[in-house]
């Protein structure tokens, strides 16, 4: 089985069809608890944060992120769950 | 030694509507009463909650930047906790008060500065759902017996 193969059953899947959010490493914005509208881009339809593949971020990064998220969630700017 | 502190509070929005600015000097005065000196304090905005709180839909955050005693935060949290207009509070520790909270908080303490009262909560579609819920499970438990009693 070569490669080829491999790639063309990820793609038929629901495995592999995360896309990379670029902007939040690109813009380097700061992972504050207030930015509420970009801390809405790492999270699913359901409230579950994103992992680092979807995010794009350092693994620093990642952890400021949640812990801005888990911020958020305490203040009742983002959901637990939806 | 004193720390500088950044506070979030989640104000209950009938208290608000008595007066942004007795709701405003209460919070900062519980700051100053446990030692502390408010060096801004602003409404950072009112919105819907993400969840509902003690019943609350939405809710109006203040942002405040004081220097506290390391010490002060613990008699600050505790009566925080037992302060009702309160809904939720955050402290963290800064490193300095960012120049545009002064500006802001300065803009808000101006002769002229106008709080948009605050909109009222949705109606709690949700409460009536929950009532129906409970009803449900009643009647599932009477289900759930009878079925019990037909397999006998």
């Amino acid at each position: 089985m070569g490669m080829g193969d491999d790639r063309g059953d990820r793609m038929g899947g629901d495995r592999f069809e995360a896309p990379v959010i670029e902007k939040i490493k690109a813009k380097d914005q700061e992972l504050d608890y207030k930015n509420v509208e970009l801390l809405r881009k790492c999270v699913g339809g359901q409230g579950q944060m994103h992992s680092r593949r979807r995010t794009g971020l350092s693994a620093q990064r990642q952890r400021l992120l949640k812990k801005a998220i888990k911020r958020a969630r305490h203040m009742g700017l983002l959901s637990f769950v939806d | 030694m004193s720390r500088t502190y950044e506070i979030m509070y989640l104000l209950d929005n009938n208290v608000v509507r008595s007066g942004w600015k007795e709701a405003k000097a209460a919070t900062t005065g519980l700051i100053e009463k446990h030692g502390g000196k408010v060096l801004s304090a602003r409404r950072w905005d009112e919105r819907a909650l993400a969840y509902p709180i003690r019943q609350r839909r939405r809710g109006t955050y203040l942002l405040a930047y004081a220097s506290l005693d390391a010490n002060g935060t613990a008699g600050l949290r505790r009566e925080l906790d037992l302060t009702e207009s309160v809904l939720r509070y955050l402290i963290l520790s800064a490193e300095s008060v960012p120049a545009q909270e002064l500006e802001l908080s300065a803009a808000e303490s101006a002769a002229g500065f106008v709080i948009p009262e605050p909109p009222a909560d949705e109606l709690p579609e949700e409460d009536v759902l929950e009532v129906d819920d409970t009803e449900d499970e009643g009647d599932e438990g009477e289900e759930a017996g009878d079925d019990a009693k037909e397999e006998v």
